[in-house]
This record gives structure tokens, sequence and C-alpha cells, in this order.
């Protein structure tokens, strides 16, 4: 029965992994930049939401909505003032990425001076946090719903990426950036859009991460680390295998707690990422 | 007073930091997210040499420099043959895992709690008790860190770095093992932060886990590319203004629960200007890049 | 004749990209102090065949042989090493480093490459370093580039940078020497220069495998000539076999 449980709260947990992986991924195959500041959007999210809701007294779905547009703002802001003038003095893609990075510690300390360093937590209605039994599994109707949001993103990506104008063009994005300028898709749209939908996963992530555990100030580094480790994993430019990863961290994080103590969780991730690095560098799946 | 001589040693022990890491990503161009953690090894090393062995502060140096130095060998063996960027992350996931020992294996580390009251160096009957006969002690010591690796810097072993740092392609074609360069200039950097971690430890007298976090990597980043990469007189250009500028802020009255996070927003934001700006740093390694 | 006595060889490579045949079966061999041109129009498989045997690309079937030992599945540091050395069609200067050290640069296996060596110094070491200099300096007065030994390569003019390649591969060393287009976008005098120092160093002992689109080049100095073709071999012979080759006209002029 733990075994069961332990399976079951990795895959709540591989839930937020995966979108965090898609959302970094969508963005790094695209743009095929390390977009460091991913983990500062994520964060964002889910403190705006928190302030929405909890000081501003705004209906809860609101500032959901409110701050996912944040959220998207804030990704193609970053590609707009940041990443596109960079391009365009012709810097090399560490210096883009150290960017990112100054940036991303930018934002994140602005958000440790506006909402400090406690957990936050975005309240949700008492009954959807009750625990209830299936089958003897604790899970609460929150975390089933993460799961179903994350599944169902999931599937909303790959229909989107392989059936609608817009997703194929980002594929074509992925795999040759030059012919896709010739066929006359302009890159720099398809650049915000993978922003822009980049950004709007990390922000969910965000929002049910900060449901269902709270955000502090340390979420950002650790969400970013375990996208970018879901990415590596499943291959870059494989939708379903960095889902696929997603998952498997967060069972694998959550099989290793049985054995390993709790303290030593992010270790997982890292040793399994090495692991890969080592022995399997193009992926989980064989991109399709 | 005796506050200057407090900085200069701070000051000191970061350019031995900022050089050793430009020896990796001024000279070699690999960003390691992980210096923190091999500054971490020598602190933690040279402090529980003096305080569980009563060892000589000299000779827990070289020993701290050693398991640095097999630490970050595992780490770069592997992950040198991969690219750029997979090899950022391993090093940011190392930091991270060396963090998690620091803070969770209490029976050797103290765990969160650390060590307090580090006795300072005592050589040949002599206590450098003294913030001020410290600093001669530092002083040394940075001479020597900063001797060596400018050594490297000029010679053939630098010169390859450099031609790896532009292009490993080329340099492969010169019969240039670029791996076992990669892997030695990686060992070697990480080392010799190391020896910054035993002189903080003994001139602070205190450690603990959160000295040596994922942030501190990323400042020390900040100060070599703000200093200049590939330059040695830039990197301490830079310890020297990043240590000692927001020194300048306490005199601002900030609440330190602000004052710590807008420190780190001045580096972030100071990147992302430098990066867009200048990237070549203060003192430039050669004539500007892009005009 | 038996594979082991040809100097270098290519046995059967084949090389794809994709779905796409870059290198097709490709065979041909060359003997020791000879210059070979691979000849061919655009995308013919040329430079690959010149990663392949580099060893900057894995090729998918097929051996390469080096005087009588497989070098097939070397990494390209150690085919420099076993001495076989290229240059680039883009050059690959070091642009940031002077003319003078994108030469050192080409040595092979000298102490100063060792940390230890580097930072213990010691006479050994120095006298290595005054005996490199000297090398560097005999190379750039043999590209005539001795005055301009501490300019910049992103300084130097296009045909100073396409000999500095050329010096700066012949600091490895190397016995057999890959050119990469070694006359292309130079104005005439100095094509004539270059192929000069080609000629001069079969003298030397070298063996030379040229890539070349200048047919009078190609004509003028080549021992063998071998034809490609969208990857592969459609004619070898002599520049005057060559020359009255129907299909390499065909292939040249028509289509």
């Amino acid at each position: 029965m733990l075994f069961l449980q332990l399976i079951a709260n990795g895959i709540i947990a591989g839930s937020v992994y995966a979108l965090l992986g898609l959302g970094f991924g969508i963005i790094y195959s695209a743009t095929r930049t390390f977009h460091f500041a991913h983990g500062a959007v994520y964060s964002m999210a889910g403190y705006l939401a928190f302030q929405f809701h909890v000081f501003w007294q705004i209906p809860l779905a609101v500032s959901i909505v409110l701050s996912l547009l944040a959220a998207i703002l804030l990704g193609m802001a970053i590609e707009g003032l940041i990443y596109r003038p960079l391009r365009g003095v012709g810097a090399s893609s560490m210096e883009i990425l150290l960017s990112s990075l100054g940036l991303f510690i930018l934002l994140q300390n602005f958000m440790i001076i506006l909402w400090r360093s406690d957990p936050r937590v975005l309240p949700v209605a008492e009954t959807i946090r009750k625990g209830i039994s299936l089958g003897g599994i604790w899970v609460t109707s929150l975390q089933l719903i993460i799961i179903a949001i994350s599944f169902g993103l999931w599937g909303v990506l790959l229909i989107f990426t392989q059936r609608t104008k817009m997703g194929k063009a980002i594929r074509a994005l992925e795999s040759d950036p030059e012919m896709t300028e010739m066929v006359g898709i302009d890159p720099a749209h398809i650049r915000f859009l993978a922003y822009g939908i980049g950004s709007a996963l990390a922000g969910i992530s965000a929002i049910l991460a900060t449901m269902d555990m709270g955000i502090d100030p340390n979420s950002g580094i650790m969400a970013l680390l375990i996208a970018v480790i879901a990415v590596l994993v499943g291959g870059i430019g494989n939708y379903s295998g960095t889902a696929l990863a997603g998952f498997l961290l967060g069972i694998a994080e959550n099989m290793g707690i049985w054995k390993i103590p709790s303290e030593w969780k992010s270790s997982i991730a890292f040793g399994i990422l090495v692991i890969f690095i080592l022995f399997r560098p193009t992926g989980l799946l064989k991109k399709t | 007073m005796d506050y200057i001589f407090y900085i200069l040693i701070l000051v000191e022990i970061y350019v031995i930091v900022a050089v050793s890491l430009n020896l990796l990503m001024g000279f070699t161009g690999l960003i390691s997210m992980a210096h923190a953690g091999f500054m971490a090894i020598g602190a933690y090393t040279t402090t529980l040499l003096i305080t569980s062995l009563g060892m000589n502060f000299l000779l827990t140096i070289p020993l701290g420099v050693a398991i640095a130095g097999m630490v970050s060998a595992l780490l770069a063996l592997p992950s040198l043959r991969v690219k750029g960027e997979h090899y950022i992350i391993a090093s940011f996931g190392l930091q991270i895992i060396l963090y998690n020992i620091l803070l969770n294996w209490v029976s050797l580390t103290n765990g969160p709690y650390g060590f307090s009251g580090i006795p300072r160096p005592q050589i040949f009957g002599y206590k450098f008790a003294t913030y001020r006969s410290y600093l001669i002690l530092a002083s040394l010591v940075t001479c020597v860190c900063v001797f060596l690796i400018w050594r490297i810097t000029r010679s053939r072993f630098g010169l390859i770095l450099k031609g790896i740092r532009e292009d490993e392609v080329a340099a492969s074609s010169l019969g240039k093992n670029v791996n076992r360069f990669k892997v030695v200039a990686f060992v070697v950097g990480s080392s010799i932060a190391a020896v910054a971690g035993s002189l903080y430890a003994t001139a602070i007298s205190f450690i603990d886990p959160f000295c040596f976090t994922i942030h501190d990597s990323i400042f020390m980043l900040a100060i070599v590319i703000i200093g200049g990469t590939g330059n040695i007189f830039g990197s301490a250009l830079g310890a020297l203004l990043l240590i000692s500028l927001p020194e300048l802020l306490k005199f601002f009255q900030v609440a330190e629960t602000v004052a710590a996070p807008l420190r780190q927003m001045i580096y972030g934001a100071l990147l992302v200007i430098f990066m867009r700006f200048r990237p070549q740093g203060l003192l430039p390694e050669y004539r500007a890049r892009r005009g | 004749m038996q594979a082991a006595d040809h100097y270098f060889q290519l046995i059967g490579v084949h090389k794809n990209f994709g779905g796409l045949s870059a290198v097709r079966n490709l065979s041909f061999h060359m003997e020791q102090g000879e210059i070979t041109s691979l000849i061919g129009p655009n995308g013919a498989g040329k430079t690959t065949v010149f990663n392949l045997i580099s060893g900057q690309l894995p090729l998918d079937r097929g051996e390469i042989l080096f005087k009588g030992k497989n070098i097939t599945r070397l990494s390209p540091h150690k085919i420099v090493n076993r001495g076989i050395a290229r240059t680039f069609q883009d050059l690959r200067l070091f642009q940031k480093l002077t003319a003078l050290q994108n030469v050192l640069m080409g040595l092979q296996h000298r102490k100063g490459e060792q940390v230890l060596h580097a930072l213990l110094g010691g006479r050994t070491l120095t006298g290595e370093e005054r005996a490199d200099l000297q090398k560097a300096h005999e190379l750039l007065r043999l590209a005539e580039l001795e005055a301009k030994s501490d300019e910049l390569v992103e300084n130097l003019s296009y045909g100073e940078q396409k000999l500095l390649s050329l010096a700066r591969v012949l600091a490895t060393d190397a016995e057999l020497l890959m050119l990469d287009e070694p006359a292309s976008g130079l104005p005439l005098g100095e094509v004539e220069r270059m192929l000069q120092l080609i000629q001069d160093l079969v003298k030397q002992g070298k063996t030379i495998l040229v890539v070349e689109h200048n047919m009078e080049a190609v004509m003028g100095i080549s021992d063998w000539i071998i034809v490609l073709n969208f990857g592969e071999q459609i004619a070898s012979g002599t520049p005057a076999e060559i020359q009255k080759n129907q299909e390499v006209i065909r292939v040249y002029l028509g289509i």
C-alpha cells in the first residue's frame, strides 16, 4: 500500500514537473535560448496569484486569469526587450544565457523584497483540500485536478503542435530556422508565441503548486532545475518525452524517499540527470 | 580601521575565487555554477581538520585542494563530454547536491548550525589573532594563488584553453584533446577555490551551509563577468568593487531583510547591463568584441 | 594490390544525413609523396569526405586505413597524432589570437601543454619555448607573414589568413595534409604562390590531398584526380585523362 501511495504522490508531483518541462521545453526547442528567467516567470505567477486573491481580495478565478496573463506578458516582454536586442548585436548564446541568469536574479530578489521569505499558499475551497481514499490511496480532489490538468494540457499541446498551423510553425522553427524563414513564416512571431505558451504553462504549474504546497523564494530555481532536467532527459523537442520525464522524476523522487531521507530529494533529480547525460544524452524516447 | 582590514581580507578571498573562476570561464569558456560548493569544500575541510585534529592551518589547505580536486574531477569527466548548456546544468545540480550534503550530513558538518569559533591560524607559534595580522597571511596566500593562475594563463596550456574557448573544432583539428584540457582547467580552477574557502573559514571564524549557496555561485560569476573575463586584473577589480561597494549600502540605513535581496538585484541588473553593453567586462582581454 | 600496400586508403565509405547519402560507397587510395585532388560540383560531398577522414564526422560504413593501420573510429585529435592534419574551407583560425599564437597552437606534444610544467617551469621548458618560437617564426617566414607575427588574425587580409592557415597546419608536422580549398578566394598572383608552396611541401616529403574548385590550379599540380558527384565517385585518373573524360565534362558543363 505504501508503495502505491508513493507512486500516487509521484504522479501528483510529476504532473507539475511535466508542465514545467513542457513550458521550458517549448521555449528552448523553438528558440534555442536557455531561458533561465523562466524560473522567475514561474515564481511571479505564483506570487501574483497570492497577491491578487489574498491581499486584494480578488476572486480566485479572476486572480488566476490575471496571473496567467501577467506571466505570458512577462515572458514575451523578456524576449522582446532583452533577448531580441541581444541577438541584434550579435551576442553569443552564453552571453544570452548569462543575461537570462542576471534577469532571473533581479526578478527573484525583487519578489523577495515584495513578499518576504515565508512560503505563501494560495487558499482554495476547503472541500477540494479534503483527502479522499481511492482504493486505499489518499489524495485530495485538488491533487486529482492537478493530474487532470497536466494530462489535459499535454494532450492539448500535442494536438496544437501537430494539427494547427501555428503549432506546426513552431515545430518548423525547432528543426530548421532558416527554412522557416524561407517559407514565409516570421520567426519573430513564432518566438513570441513560444514564449507566450511556455510562460502560460509555467504560470499554470506555479499556480497549481502554490495551491497545493505553497511558493517560496527557492521555488523558482528548483522549478527551473526540474524543468531543465525533464527536457534534457525527455529529449529536446520531444514533448511526450519531456512530459514522461516529468512524471518519472516525480515518481523517482517519491520512491526515493522510501529509502533515502527526504532531505536528499533534490539530489535524486540531479542523479537521474547525470545518468542520462552519461548514457543517453539524446533523451528518453526517440524523436518522432 | 579594523573594519577596513576585514573588508580587505574579504576582498582578497574573493580575488582568489574570481581568478580561479576566470580560469574556467574567461579562459576556457566553461560556466561553472558550483564554484561556491568548491569554496565550501575548502572551508569545511580546513575547519574539520583544525577543530577535530588540531592540524596546522597551512597543512589543511593542500588537503582541501585535494578533496576539491577529486570532486571536481568526478563531475568534470562525464559532463564535459556533452554540450555547453548540459554542462552548466550539471554544475548547477552539483552545487545543489554539495549544498544538500552540507545541510544534511549533520554528523560531519553540523548541518544548518555550522561551525563557530573557528580558531585563527597559528604558524610557528605566532597566532594571527588580529585582522591586521591576518591580512598579511591572506595577502601572501592570495599572491601565491594569483601568481599560479597567472602562470597558467601565460603558458602554452593557457593558450590552448583560449583556443578551445574560441573554436573547439579547430583546436581538436590541431591535435589537442579538448576534453582533457577542459577537465584539467576545471579541476585546477575548482581546487583553487578551496583555498579561498580555507581562508574564509579562519578569517570569519564561522561557517554554515548558507554561506555557500547557488546564489553565492552566481555572485562569483557576476564578479568575473563584470571585472572582465579573460583578464586576471579584471577579476581582482571585480572582487574589489563587488565586495566593497555593497558596504557603502550600509550607510543608507536599509533594513537587512531588504539589503540582501537588494544587493542581489544589483548584481542581477549589472549582469544584464554588462551582457548587453559591455560583455567583455570592465577590463577587457582584447579590444571590444562588438561595437 | 593488397589494401595494406597503399599509403592511404578509403574503402567503401558511406555517410548518410537523415535519409540523404552525402557520400556513397567511396573508395580511393593515395601513395606517399603524391598530390591527389578531389573535385566535383558543389554539394558533391568533398568537404564531407574530409570531415569523415579527420574524424569530425562518424561514418556509417566503410574503413579508412593509413600506413596499414585502421584509423576509422579515431577522434579528431588522435588522427592528427597519427600524422594526418587538415585545413578548413572557412579557415577556422583563432581570430582573437595573433598569427604567431595560431602557429604555436599547431605544434604537437609540447611540455608546456601540461599544467604541472606550466606551473613549475624549469629550464627544459624555456628551452622548448625558445625552439617553438624559432620553428613558428620559420613557418611564418615561409608564408611570408613574419612581419605580421604579432598581429591579431582578425586584422589580416583574407590572403594572409589563408597562408596562415597553411602555416598552422604545417606546424603539426603531419605527413599527410588535407587542404580544403587552399586557392579559393585568392587573387591570381596569390594563387600562384599558394600552388608553389604546395608543390614545395611534396619536395619536403609531404603527401597532399586537396579539395579544390579552381580547375586550372588542380590540373596543374595534381598527380591524381578523383571526381565526385552526389557523393559518388564518377571518375579518377591523371589530369590529362580527366580532362578528356566525357562524364566529367557533362557533370561540370551540362545539367
